[in-house]
């Protein structure tokens, strides 16, 4: 699973914002740097022989997502309350990972604890989303399960 | 051969490779050391070449060929891998010399040219000297003529006298910053004092420049109010005291356009489709027929709108061939071969800025191919040959590539006489050549500065043209395979990703999903119930179909196991070779603009992407040529 350990510090010069949610009892936080943006999340068409974190295809606005299930990914269960779409960014513009909002901004200047950002930050699991995409297309690759070889 | 249909592509594309020379000079004044700049340099430099000499723009040629020459000693002096300020200069020059015979060409008029080979001959003299790669420590002795025409030839422009600030004089850097900001203004048709007698601290304070320019004097006024080097400036008129003509407007009726904004109007236009297809829903068939009339109007318009926009991006492979046909011909002609030269898959329509970045590669390929392949007419008669040489450029779709297969029957290539070349190039010694299979062999070519031949020319042999052909590919997410055999010719293949794609396309559907299907994969349809289906072995067969035999055949859902449709229809490939494609009915027959899908999707290699539907709903397109890979586990239901 492509998530840090609690105790992991973020890689030095990296951006200090992260998108938040909660996933089952936890935190988790992606670097703004890997996010262009949120959307609603509509119907999507499932596409057969993939792994089941990979949910299909998507229309948003003229495009083509594909939406990938976060909580899937992270190995927690699944929530029925309102989801959410998280853009990826980069050469992944057009992948999308979905989650239960909501989803919250938050930046350095926050101070949600005391101990001000930083330690508000070593709170969150960080979640790499091109490890975990990386991941599901050695997954696909290798047939398992129905991929492709 | 009339060029004149091709002067639109030309200045379009003179323009890019110029912009990005002038990119790399500054690049190179600013880090002299940087070999990927002056390899983009001399890339460049070699198209203008090329580009040119196909136009029959001898001086254009002329010049570009000569500053090749300048640019292949800096590149060849691997133990001084600084560039000379003074060869950069040279270059600027150059460079500027190109853009006035590019403008000329774009306002169709003549251009007084008595200075190409004044500025060719002292390109030479440089290439001439004692050690001409190697930094300018003493001064070169003065030039028989100046860089360019000299005040007294000049018929129009400005007369601009230039102080520099004390920090800056002696730099001959500044100087080619002040040409190329100059060259955004027209063109510069003289320096004082001249380039050779400046020696490395070049230029005093003062220099005197003649711009033939149709901007007015504000224009130059604010352009050196903007530099930084410039402590005071006097601009005069020219000789006969008028500025240059304004250029005609032929180049106006193009504009370059980011291919990334075009990509954003595409898709909203698509969206706008959508949001009026389900606004269609909402008025229904009883609507206000006032209310109706506009709508349906305005559903023309957008109609209209996305068609355009995708007739902007995607363009037959028609629109360019006629050039490369037209390089063809004038090459073979200059070099005194027969050659027939044919094209297959003309219709194939891709997107236009892929097309655009390919037909230099491929004229590269032409070339070297007319050059260096195809033998003269008695050599091939010696060899029991038609005398006759055949090219044959072939363009087919593969699932979500486009092949463009450059065939030629000539000598082909060797691969001992390739690895003999790579060990006296010295890249590379006797022992790793000797290791290299013969199919990285032919992959030398590729390498920057490697070439067969010992003497360059016009056309080919400085072992740019395949550097260009591999990065340009590379850069597009494409593959280059090459294969050759001695005395049996040589064949370039090109497999390049489209971006984007329109196909005639059968829509059908399987378990409530749809999918599109290329029309060209399928030669007919029949009923299940007219053949029947069997299983053996875990396989689905087809019986009955063709001729009483037996068929392969594939569901499009990878859990076929579990869904095999009663009535439904297959969908038989060409020729009968492949499999017959299983389907619960077919829709109909669509237009459809394929998106390539994207992580982790992609590697669904059944799929060659996707498209959506006036109505919102999403079909994958399947690729048939990979329906028959490994069969399902149990996979999620359409």
């Amino acid at each position: 699973m492509a998530v840090d350990d609690k105790s992991a510090s973020p890689p030095a010069g990296l951006s200090d914002r992260f998108l938040s949610f909660r996933v089952g009892s936890r935190d988790y936080a992606i670097p703004l740097e890997h996010v262009s943006g949120l959307a609603d999340c509509g119907p999507i068409r499932t596409v057969d022989g993939v792994p089941p974190e990979v949910l299909g295809l998507s229309e948003w606005r003229g495009r083509l997502l594909t939406v990938l299930d976060l909580h899937g990914l992270l190995g927690e269960p699944h929530s029925r309350g309102t989801m959410c779409l998280i853009r990826l960014s980069g050469t992944m513009t057009h992948t999308a990972l979905r989650v239960a909002a909501p989803v919250t901004l938050v930046t350095a200047d926050d101070s949600r604890s005391e101990g001000g950002f930083e330690a508000d930050r070593d709170h969150f699991i960080m979640v790499d989303p091109t490890e975990l995409v990386l991941q599901l297309e050695a997954e696909i690759l290798s047939g398992s399960p129905g991929g492709e070889n | 051969m009339d060029m004149a249909r091709y002067t639109a592509l030309f200045l379009a594309e003179a323009e890019d490779h110029l912009q990005n020379s002038e990119e790399a000079v500054q690049r190179l004044v600013k880090d002299g050391k940087c070999r990927e700049d002056l390899n983009a340099l001399f890339r460049h430099l070699h198209s203008l070449k090329g580009m040119a000499a196909t136009m029959g723009f001898t001086d254009m040629a002329r010049i570009s060929h000569a500053l090749e020459d300048l640019l292949d000693l800096s590149r060849k002096n691997r133990e001084n891998e600084t560039v000379p300020a003074e060869d950069l200069l040279l270059a600027s020059n150059g460079l500027g010399y190109i853009r006035a015979i590019v403008r000329a060409v774009g306002s169709d008029r003549s251009l007084d040219s008595p200075d190409a080979s004044a500025l060719a001959d002292l390109i030479r003299s440089r290439l001439a000297g004692p050690n001409p790669a190697a930094p300018v420590s003493a001064p070169s002795p003065e030039p028989a003529q100046p860089i360019i025409p000299s005040e007294a030839e000049l018929k129009t422009g400005w007369k601009i006298e230039l102080r520099l600030k004390e920090e800056s004089a002696g730099s001959t850097g500044k100087v080619v910053d002040l040409v190329n900001c100059l060259g955004a203004l027209g063109s510069v048709r003289h320096i004082s004092p001249p380039l050779p007698s400046s020696g490395r601290s070049g230029f005093g304070k003062r220099i005197t420049l003649i711009l033939e320019s149709h901007r007015e004097r504000e224009d130059l006024e604010r352009t050196f109010a903007g530099m930084e080097a410039i402590r005071s400036y006097k601009i005069s008129p020219g000789r006969n005291g008028k500025k240059a003509e304004k250029p005609a407007s032929r180049s106006s009726r193009f504009v370059r356009v980011r291919a990334d904004l075009l990509d954003i109007l595409m898709e909203n236009a698509l969206e706008l489709t959508l949001a009026h297809e389900n606004l269609s829903g909402m008025l229904g068939a009883g609507g206000n027929p006032a209310l109706v009339r506009r709508f349906q109007r305005c559903r023309q318009l957008v109609e209209t709108q996305y068609a355009t926009l995708t007739e902007l991006r995607l363009v037959p492979f028609e629109t360019v061939a006629n050039r490369i046909r037209a390089g063809v011909d004038a090459l073979s002609a200059r070099k005194g071969k027969k050659i027939r030269f044919c094209m297959d898959g003309l219709l194939v329509r891709l997107d236009r800025s892929l097309l655009e970045s390919l037909v230099d590669p491929l004229l590269h390929i032409m070339r070297n191919a007319i050059d260096h392949g195809i033998e003269p007419p008695e050599e091939r008669t010696a060899a029991g040959k038609p005398a006759e040489g055949t090219i044959t450029l072939r363009l087919s779709r593969e699932g979500n590539e486009v092949r463009f297969s450059i065939e030629d029957d000539g000598r082909g290539m060797r691969p001992e006489e390739l690895r003999d070349r790579a060990v006296a190039l010295n890249f590379m010694t006797r022992e790793q050549a000797g290791r290299l299979s013969d199919r990285e062999c032919h992959f030398l070519v590729t390498l920057p500065g490697f070439s067969t031949v010992s003497r360059a020319d016009d056309v080919s042999g400085r072992g740019v043209g395949m550097d260009v052909v591999r990065n340009e590919v590379e850069s597009l997410g494409g593959r280059l395979e090459i294969c050759s055999g001695p005395g049996t010719g040589t064949l370039f293949a090109l497999d390049i990703p489209q971006s984007m794609a329109i196909i005639q396309a059968l829509l059908v559907r399987c378990r409530q999903a749809l999918f599109a299907i290329p029309v060209a994969a399928i030669s007919r349809t029949i009923a299940f119930k007219d053949a029947g289906l069997i299983r053996n072995g875990g396989r689905l067969f087809l019986e009955n179909c063709e001729g009483g035999g037996l068929m392969p055949a594939v569901t499009v859902n990878r859990d076929s196991g579990e869904h095999l449709p009663e009535n439904g229809v297959a969908l038989l490939p060409p020729g009968n070779k492949g499999e017959a494609i299983l389907v619960d009915e077919i829709i109909g027959r669509r237009e459809v603009l394929v998106r390539p899908l994207d992580p982790p999707l992609r590697m669904m290699k059944r799929f060659s992407g996707a498209a959506m539907l006036g109505d919102g709903s999403i079909a994958l397109v399947i690729d048939p040529r990979n329906m028959s890979a490994r069969e399902p586990q149990a996979g999620n239901a359409c």
